[in-house]
């Protein structure tokens, strides 16, 4: 889509969301084009498996455009996608629970947390070249408390703002950004000879 | 926190430590404090390591999508297209109880009909038509006199059925739900 100067023009969530409303597949496919890498990612640091965030971002994708009618256009669709998603991981996590193995440490804080490990399934940051950096980095998500992992991966992998991870907890601002100001101070102390 | 710099370091976490997008008090604070400026650079490295482990693009998964929707489509276009056909069953059964299709008398009087193979068809059809006469008499012989009303009012209801199904068959909607 472009205008008469050239200007190429982004059309927006809303605008494809009409269209896909109607039945147009391609303004669907270019809605599952714009949002699946980070929703994989999400996924995937979610369930602890790559091929498994696939698999599970495609079944979000039906499942949303089966929904679609139900969709409430006041609300943003990414917040909407990724709530799809993000409750698919969970029922999966539900099912998958006799093949992780919880496990309980301090996290920098000197807190007690419990991190499920996912013992099978393909490593997320696989596809990441710095295999240091990377290591370190599955470390130090899964060191974070459960309540500062979930709003990380939902700002940093799903992209949401701090309203729409809000609206998607159902919790006031003020602790988004006290929550999420608490992980990255984690995440820096883990990561400092990285940064 | 209190300090003006515990301020701004919450600030640069949801700025990503973009300094240019911290409201312009902080913004002020920030330029001339060197803690605020290291305190957002190490906020950007951290946001371009966590942004540089999203996985690849994938470019199958759009046209699994794509298939998955269209395989669904067939399905549904079909399911959606179940009412009419019951209804159709309907029509048929009342006509039959009614008195019967109309059989082989009505082929023989299209002009057409003699000389053309393609009509074997047709021909079969008209000996199915044929015996299901003979039921329909069959059971009109057996069973009581009301049956022929019986079967033209099952007959109306399957055909007011069919337009109604038709007028509410809407395929575009019907394929795509889910349940």
């Amino acid at each position: 889509m472009s205008r008469p100067g050239g200007a190429v023009v982004r059309p927006s969530d809303e605008s494809l969301v009409a269209l896909a409303v109607e039945g147009d597949e391609i303004a669907f496919a270019r809605l599952v084009r714009r949002y699946q890498r980070r929703l994989t990612a999400f996924l995937a640091q979610l369930v602890g498996d790559l091929e498994l965030a696939r698999e599970l971002a495609q079944e979000t994708f039906l499942r949303a455009w089966s929904a679609l009618d139900r969709f409430d256009p006041r609300y943003k669709f990414s917040t909407w996608l990724f709530r799809i998603g993000h409750n698919l991981g969970i029922d999966h996590l539900r099912r998958r629970r006799v093949a992780t193995v919880p496990l309980v440490r301090e996290d920098a804080d000197g807190e007690e947390v419990e991190v499920a490990v996912a013992d099978v399934g393909k490593d997320p940051l696989e596809h990441f070249e710095n295999r240091e950096l990377a290591d370190e980095l599955r470390g130090a998500i899964n060191g974070l408390r459960s309540e500062y992992r979930e709003l990380v991966l939902l700002r940093h992998f799903a992209g949401l703002s701090y309203q729409e991870i809000a609206d998607f907890k159902s919790m006031p601002i003020g602790t988004v950004k006290n929550k999420l100001f608490r992980a990255h101070t984690v995440l820096r102390k883990a990561l400092v000879s990285f940064l | 926190m209190n300090s003006p710099c515990d301020q701004v370091a919450e600030l640069l976490v949801e700025v990503q430590g973009a300094l240019d997008r911290l409201p312009p008090e902080a913004r002020r604070h920030a330029s001339s404090c060197t803690v605020c400026a290291a305190n957002a650079a190490t906020e950007r490295r951290l946001a371009g390591v966590l942004e540089s482990v999203l996985p690849p693009s994938d470019p199958a998964l759009e046209a699994r999508v794509l298939a998955r929707l269209q395989a669904r489509r067939v399905r549904r276009s079909l399911l959606a297209a179940l009412p009419v056909a019951a209804s159709l069953a309907v029509v048929a059964t009342g006509a039959v109880l009614a008195g019967g299709l109309p059989g082989s008398r009505l082929l023989g009087q299209v002009p057409m009909v003699a000389g053309h193979g393609w009509l074997h068809l047709l021909g079969a059809a008209s000996d199915w038509s044929v015996a299901l006469l003979a039921v329909s008499r069959t059971i009109g012989t057996a069973l009581p006199a009301f049956m022929p009303v019986a079967g033209s009012a099952v007959a109306l209801l399957g055909l007011a059925s069919v337009v109604l199904a038709v007028r509410r068959w809407r395929p575009g909607e019907a394929w795509r739900r889910d349940d």
